[in-house]
């Protein structure tokens, strides 16, 4: 118990240091931003790694021996490559590296409920409105209520909209099919007028309200710096239109990403190999993009996953479903390299999984104060 | 498993477009899902009891509340949704009890702490029997007596549901819940008092409910005023009926947009149920609602399959469309233009004629 006190507070403590920090970083702003505030120079883009991503392969205690005797055919070895505190970055991310050595790229360590849930819903539903019990608005929607600069929030995946939703910023989606789609609510502008149904009033409202929020940020689009090389994965689109909205001068404070497949209950070296290649060609190219813009505000990418993975690997060279894992951080703000610590792997919880020692409110806590 | 809740919900929509089933049976039951919502991702491998539940229900229709409340605390997918099989008297788990004071009977605010763990402790013991049914095991159960809201005695789930059915909070909170899932508006205080209190003297009638609920000044202020948006499952299978296709795209797709529109059929997103009237006012869903629409009229086979009416009528909708003059000659435009409009969001739940 007070080997998760010590490590709490140690984390806490590193709060209030590096949000001062932040604030005296600022960045050049081009003349359409000249009146913003600072809290509009702050883009927040999260990506959602969803099914649950192994923490203990993304970055790995690589010289335990409690690691390697529970995964022996999963346990990463030479190739991995070592950071600092024994820590490992998972071979598939090498190109990562190179952005933590410029400290642009940092580790939540441990980070999990303290009860986990081990089904995907109700564990998305926690992290979602950060809430033990999954329940009410997401925790960006919160965070980010009634601040009258801004008029929405932005998903540009429909599966990671929840933590936007339920606040009084519109909860907007921004995929293919709206870039595509030519909105037709022109003309239920005469027809509000129309009813006297409250809720029909309301509704017509409410899309109208969000068609006119797409049209504005649709319109504003810049198009990318030439010789950009994005991945042609779904989350190389998402990274694309994020780069674009980012350079477009009207960005949302907050856009949501998601990368689908870390479910690795089977022959896990493979896929885990491809989901984490994807990933770090989305995020390589992602900080491509930032380094090419002018004139953008700061960004930081926060990765986050429902749940690690079991220590121990199962019968078909996969995990199952675990606790504590490790989110990461990435971009102009980023604080100390490793945020709390690697859960110790001699204590695990009666279920055979890693102790969390931050919780998710708390790093999104840390996260928000870098705003 | 996710084969298993696919195929239940292929079966439970062809129910529910069954213009045929005698007394909006179906509707009634979706109606009681919601009150007594059951995900099927709880049920493992045992989706399949949810087939059960339904006929649990069904058979209680005709019957007093306090009979389906017996029935559904004996439902095995109750019962393993909220924890009921784990309840031992040496370690009461307080799920099942806790969702059956505020949920299915008295309603927040109206009983207390102990209330709560006395009624876990009168629903220990349960356990899932050969042949499916949950019986009470006596070594596992805690005989007590227990004091639950004032009376003392040995309870078991079939004298505590019955006890919270003598209950006038039981009754109010049951009437409001149906009121507002029904008709989208809860009944003012006094009616609210006069209706549950005349229930409680019909011993909780179902059917006598349901009379009150299809006469009630509150259901038809709803129908003349536009006063509730339809459930995406409503809205779904109206459109459907009109389309009158029978093809296979047409559920598939209906299925997939139930899911973005936030209503997967046996996938409530917790206990409380559904959200009702403008709690469906979410941009993402309104999206979806919109998209599959579309996806439904644009799906050639469906189109080539559909048997729609020569002429739209007046009657086809429930609300006046904003956008269209009816009646006008059913073409694929004229559909599009109707499912458009915002009024083909807005009725009545089909419960109600």
């Amino acid at each position: 118990m007070s080997y998760t006190n010590i490590s709490r507070r140690t984390f806490l403590s590193g709060i209030a240091t590096s949000a001062a920090a932040a604030i005296t970083v600022p960045r050049c702003f081009g003349s359409n931003l000249d009146t913003a505030q600072n809290q509009h120079n702050h883009i927040l883009v999260l990506l959602q790694l969803q099914g649950g991503n192994d923490g203990l392969n993304t970055l790995a205690p690589i010289d335990d021996p409690i690691y390697r005797r529970a995964r022996p055919n999963l346990a990463l070895g030479s190739e991995a490559i070592e950071l600092d505190r024994g820590l490992a970055l998972h071979p598939a991310l090498a190109p990562l590296a190179k952005l933590w050595k410029e400290k642009r790229l940092a580790f939540a360590l441990g980070v999990g409920w303290a009860q986990p849930q081990r089904s995907h819903f109700k564990a998305q539903d926690q992290w979602a409105t950060g809430t033990n019990s999954g329940e009410g608005t997401g925790w960006l929607a919160r965070a980010y209520a009634h601040r009258a600069k801004f008029n929405s929030l932005v998903a540009l995946d429909p599966s990671s909209i929840a933590p936007i939703e339920g606040g009084s910023l519109l909860a907007l989606q921004l995929g293919p099919a709206q870039m595509r789609g030519n909105s037709k609510f022109r003309q239920m502008n005469n027809l509000i007028n129309t009813t006297t149904s409250p809720v029909l009033k309301r509704l017509i409202e409410l899309e109208l309200a969000g068609a006119q929020e797409l049209d504005r940020l649709k319109q504003a689009l810049p198009s990318l710096p030439v010789g950009l090389d994005l991945p042609r994965s779904s989350l190389g689109q998402q990274v694309k239109l994020a780069l674009r909205l980012i350079g477009s001068g009207v960005c949302p404070p907050v856009l949501t990403l998601a990368h689908k497949g870390y479910d690795t209950h089977a022959n896990q070296k493979n896929r885990h190999n491809r989901q984490l290649s994807q990933l770090a060609a989305g995020l390589t190219a992602f900080e491509a993009g930032l380094q090419q813009l002018t004139n953008r505000p700061d960004v930081t990418i926060l990765a986050v996953s429902e749940f690690g993975r079991r220590l121990k690997e199962n019968g078909s060279r996969g995990t199952d479903h675990g606790s504590a894992s490790v989110a990461l951080l990435l971009g102009d703000r980023v604080p100390a390299q490793f945020l709390g610590n690697y859960p110790n792997l001699e204590m695990l919880d009666a279920r055979g999984d890693l102790q969390p020692n931050i919780t998710p409110p708390e790093l999104y806590e840390k996260v928000l104060s870098l705003r | 498993m996710a084969r298993k809740g696919k195929k239940l919900q292929r079966y439970w929509i062809q129910e529910l477009l069954n213009p045929d089933t005698p007394g909006r049976e179906a509707w009634q039951v979706q109606l009681w899902l919601g009150i007594f919502p059951i995900s099927w991702r709880q049920l493992g491998n045992r989706t399949a009891l949810l087939y059960k539940t339904i006929s649990t229900i069904q058979a209680q229709l005709r019957n007093s509340y306090v009979d389906l409340l017996q029935a559904m605390l004996l439902d095995p997918a109750l019962q393993i949704s909220l924890n009921g099989l784990a309840n031992h008297w040496r370690k009461p788990n307080e799920n099942l009890a806790r969702e059956l004071l505020e949920l299915f009977s008295l309603g927040i605010g109206n009983y207390s702490e102990s209330d709560v763990q006395e009624a876990a402790r009168a629903l220990t013991g349960y356990r899932h029997k050969d042949g499916g049914r949950i019986e009470m095991v006596p070594r596992h159960h805690d005989p007590g007596p227990h004091t639950i809201f004032g009376r003392t005695e040995s309870f078991d789930a079939i004298s505590l549901a019955s006890w919270l059915g003598q209950q006038p909070s039981t009754a109010r909170h049951v009437v409001k819940r149906v009121w507002r899932s029904c008709t989208g508006v809860v009944p003012s205080q006094n009616r609210l008092e006069e209706l549950s209190n005349t229930w409680l003297k019909k011993q909780l009638s179902i059917p006598w409910l349901m009379t009150q609920l299809q006469e009630s000044p509150e259901a038809l202020n709803s129908r003349s005023d536009g006063l509730r948006l339809l459930d995406p499952i409503e809205l779904v299978v109206r459109s459907l009926q009109l389309l009158g296709s029978d093809h296979p795209d047409a559920v598939e797709i209906s299925l997939r947009g139930l899911k973005s529109m936030g209503q997967e059929l046996f996938a409530p997103p917790s206990v409380k149920g559904w959200p009702v009237n403008e709690e469906w006012l979410q941009l993402r869903w309104l999206q979806a609602r919109r998209l599959t629409l579309q996806k439904l009229l644009a799906d050639e086979e469906i189109w080539d399959s559909s048997q729609l009416p020569s002429t739209l009528q007046v009657s086809n909708t429930s609300f006046p469309p904003l956008s269209l003059q009816l009646p006008t000659t059913a073409t694929r435009e004229t559909v599009g233009d109707l499912f458009a409009d915002p009024s083909w969001q807005i009725g009545l739940s089909p419960v109600l004629r």
